[in-house]
């Protein structure tokens, strides 16, 4: 039975934005990642402007991650404005934010509901075990 | 260093993983019964407990040291993260850090024993969670985890399709004894006939379930009773002693 669940993932399975999923797709991350930034980010990194990257230190964990401005700004900002993921988000999108607000930690299903208080855990596994992965997310490496 | 369960990350980061309802399933196969939520958190505790000291038996043997960002690490060092469920991973790399924000910092990498790489900040002195020093208890505080972990193994359980509760008692749907319709009925009859509610202990006897231990006959048959299709049931005792009466007709 234990194989069978290191195999499958579960609800406390965590998951991860997979960069390298949105350069195989020739998705433009960046894109979706300033459709999940606040006015306030937005208006403070324009289209046009250069990002710079830096390490950015997990407050929880001390895991380092390459953040550039703006995903730094939508952590430290965005992340804490009430509404950032609003319950008429769909549940796709939804998990999503509450992935690039923590920076890219791996959370679980069940961390993701606590996060976006929708839904349930059974439910959020399923959106991304799906046939497709969902905006890159899938299993943290 | 302190038990498991008086640190706050240990808290903040609790969920039932799957090795705790690996356990959780073993302890139905190999005793056939129904548990209640305090039995099973109480086999979840202990069994975390000796994963712990087995871990630490096997870290001693190791070298590995726990991470705190506050300290410098060498290539080849063995680390234990603490916030990462104690995962184990070795160093592989060490960079200087690029935040201009925080100051000067260092940057390691390292490949985690359970698969991946990772990086983690070092020398890094300022405020964070993980660089407080926690005191070390005499003796585990595994009694006042019971019940959380009950309450937090209640909701998980109740998510899942393999069990099912009757009132505190918790079991395997695979493995509750089969109850079908004419046992249902030899129910109803019984109980018209005595003209009050009965025990479930005196049903049992008479409907002559064929399986199980005498605890999983009676969760069963309550489970059966409480959702007979036709709803011919009411009970009219308590969860955990409940008697069974007729809905229409028959004094209680």
């Amino acid at each position: 039975m234990s194989a069978v669940r290191l195999a499958r993932p579960m609800v406390d399975t965590p998951f991860q934005i997979n960069m390298a999923w949105w350069e195989r797709n020739r998705r433009d991350f960046m894109t979706f990642l300033r459709e999940s930034s606040c006015p306030d980010c937005l208006s403070r990194f324009p289209l046009d402007a250069p990002l710079s990257e830096a390490d950015y230190i997990d407050a929880e964990t001390g895991e380092v991650r390459r953040l550039n401005d703006l995903w730094a700004c939508i952590v430290e900002e965005c992340a804490h404005a009430p509404g950032y993921i609003s319950p008429d988000l769909p549940v796709a999108t939804a998990i999503f934010r509450a992935l690039v607000s923590r920076g890219n930690a791996p959370l679980s299903p069940v961390q993701i509901h606590q996060i976006i208080q929708r839904s349930n855990p059974q439910t959020i596994l399923r959106v991304l075990t799906g046939p497709t992965a969902i905006l890159g997310i899938l299993p943290a490496v | 260093m302190a038990p498991m369960f008086d640190t706050p990350e240990y808290w903040q980061s609790f969920s039932i993983s799957g090795r705790d309802l690996d356990r959780v399933e073993e302890v139905f196969l190999d005793t056939g019964v129904p548990k209640t939520l305090s039995e099973l958190a109480e086999i979840i505790v202990q069994g975390r407990l000796q994963d712990d000291a087995d871990r630490q038996a096997r870290e001693a043997n190791e070298n590995v040291r726990q991470y705190q960002p506050k300290f410098r690490y060498e290539m080849g060092q063995r680390l234990r993260f603490s916030a990462l469920d104690n995962a184990v991973g070795t160093v592989i790399g060490v960079r200087d850090g690029d935040n201009p924000h925080v100051g000067r910092i260092t940057v390691i990498r390292v490949q985690m024993d359970r698969g991946g790489e990772r990086e983690f900040v070092a020398d890094y002195s300022a405020e964070h969670p993980l660089n407080v020093e926690v005191k070390a208890e005499a003796t585990p505080t595994s009694q006042a985890a019971v019940a959380p972990i009950g309450d937090i193994l209640e909701q998980r359980l109740g998510e899942t399709a393999e069990y099912t509760a009757f009132g505190d008692l918790w079991f395997r749907k695979d493995l509750m004894p089969d109850v079908h319709i004419g046992h249902l009925n030899i129910a109803e009859a019984l109980i018209d006939v005595a003209g009050e509610a009965q025990p479930t202990a005196t049903l049992v006897k008479e409907v002559e379930i064929a399986q199980g231990e005498p605890a999983a006959r009676a969760f069963a048959l309550n489970y059966a009773l409480a959702h007979d299709p036709d709803q011919r049931f009411t009970n009219t005792g308590t969860d955990a002693k409940p008697r069974w009466a007729l809905r229409q007709g028959v004094t209680v």
